[in-house]
């Protein structure tokens, strides 16, 4: 269990084929429309405008929205609603294979509703966040996912409490962070000490304890950032919300963002978050 | 049906990944980890060197990442079964793209090792067939 995307949980399920999913997106990329073209279609910009557009794409690698804004093409709230526009029009994966015919339109509904149940503990309502994390799409995710995986990933049963601007970086040994880039992104951080980490990393590596060193704490509480930053993407990308994750760093910043202690069940914690 | 057994690369840049999926592997007699690389370069490497029947494949690597690795092996080693396991698996943008590329499968972490297995029982029916 765990977030996922509609198509994965299909082919888990044996109910389509990798093959039938390929066909699928290949007919969703043929009747989805670009940004590019809905703005053209909405007499946003002209025909001519977007070509000049995609002939800069062709020297800059960015995507047209963004182009097109500083280009002085298409305003900020323009492109907002393009955005929002291409997302509720699009073709989804499930209507594409029941177009094409691999699955029935009846049998898309029951799978739709178990899919949503599957997905329930991971959609969030009405969190509190601290005021400078207010805003932030990937935050409340986070938040929210945390104790779940934490504890699917290493048993371990955690209560966190209300985040609080850093006042000082936490006296924890282990330290790791990953950004996840966005508008805005958001930088995450799990600071543990060893007994903490060490029962982490051997969880989430099935090895020995006794035999990690401080490489493989390090690489293991990293990973499970990976896993929650992952998931907390996932979920903001079914709002419309795409972001990009780099890797693990071990040089943590604590300035300026939020600090949230950890009550654990194993060892002491502490999760610090930064809009970026 | 025959003997010969499925040969997998693993690739991740976390040891942690690459030592719970190798134990995963292990408790199938029928599977042999055949190596593992820690970035998308190193991958496509050595998919050329050891021609292993699957590749199970992070995507947030550093240097060439697995859906760059995934474009080049399928490029390279047409044959190559490859499926991409990682944290931004669930985001359908990066699940889009992989099977455009020629995944076979998207799995999506923290790891589920019944997925796993099964994944692997029937990349082995398939490949004693």
């Amino acid at each position: 269990m765990g977030v996922k995307f509609f198509g994965q949980y299909l082919i888990e399920r044996g109910e389509v084929t990798a093959e039938q999913v390929r066909a699928a997106l290949n007919l969703m990329d043929a009747e989805n429309r670009s940004i590019g073209e809905l703005a053209v279609e909405g007499r946003l910009i002209s025909k001519a405008d977007a070509d000049k557009v995609n002939a800069e794409q062709r020297h800059r690698d960015m995507p047209f929205a963004e182009l097109a804004g500083e280009m002085g093409l298409l305003s900020e709230e323009q492109i907002d609603n393009l955005v929002q526009l291409q997302w509720r029009t699009r073709l989804r994966v499930g209507q594409a294979l029941v177009r094409l015919g691999y699955l029935g339109k009846i049998r898309l509904e029951e799978l739709l509703v178990s899919y949503e149940e599957e997905q329930a503990p991971y959609r969030i309502e009405n969190l509190a966040l601290p005021a400078g994390l207010e805003g932030n799409p990937l935050a409340p995710f986070a938040i929210d996912l945390f104790p779940n995986l934490l504890m699917r990933v290493a048993r371990i049963a955690t209560r966190m409490g209300s985040g609080e601007p850093i006042a000082e970086p936490p006296s924890l040994p282990v330290q790791v962070s990953v950004s996840v880039s966005g508008a805005p992104g958001l930088l995450i951080c799990l600071a543990g000490d060893e007994e903490f980490s060490r029962h982490l990393a051997a969880k989430a590596s099935g090895l020995d304890p006794e035999s990690l060193d401080m490489e493989m704490l390090l690489d293991g509480v990293g990973e499970f950032l990976n896993v929650l930053a992952g998931n907390a993407m996932a979920m903001a990308e079914r709002n419309g919300i795409t972001t990009e994750l780099e890797p693990p760093q071990t040089e943590v910043c604590f300035e300026s963002g939020f600090l949230f202690e950890l009550a654990v069940n194993i060892g002491n914690a502490a999760l610090f978050l930064k809009s970026i | 049906m025959s003997d010969k057994k499925l040969t997998v690369l693993i690739v991740d840049d976390s040891r942690t990944v690459l030592a719970q999926i190798e134990s995963v592997v292990a408790a199938n007699e029928t599977v042999e980890v055949v190596g593992t690389a820690r970035n998308g370069a190193e991958a496509v490497r050595q998919v050329s060197q050891l021609r292993p029947d699957l590749v199970l494949m992070d995507i947030v690597m550093p240097d060439v990442d697995g859906l760059a690795a995934l474009r080049l092996i399928q490029s390279n080693n047409p044959e190559t079964r490859v499926a991409m396991l990682s944290s931004v698996g669930a985001m359908a943008s990066k699940a889009e793209e992989a099977f455009r590329l020629g995944a076979i499968q998207v799995l999506s972490k923290p790891i589920d090792e019944e997925i796993l297995g099964a994944l692997l029982a029937q990349e082995c029916e398939r490949a004693q067939s």
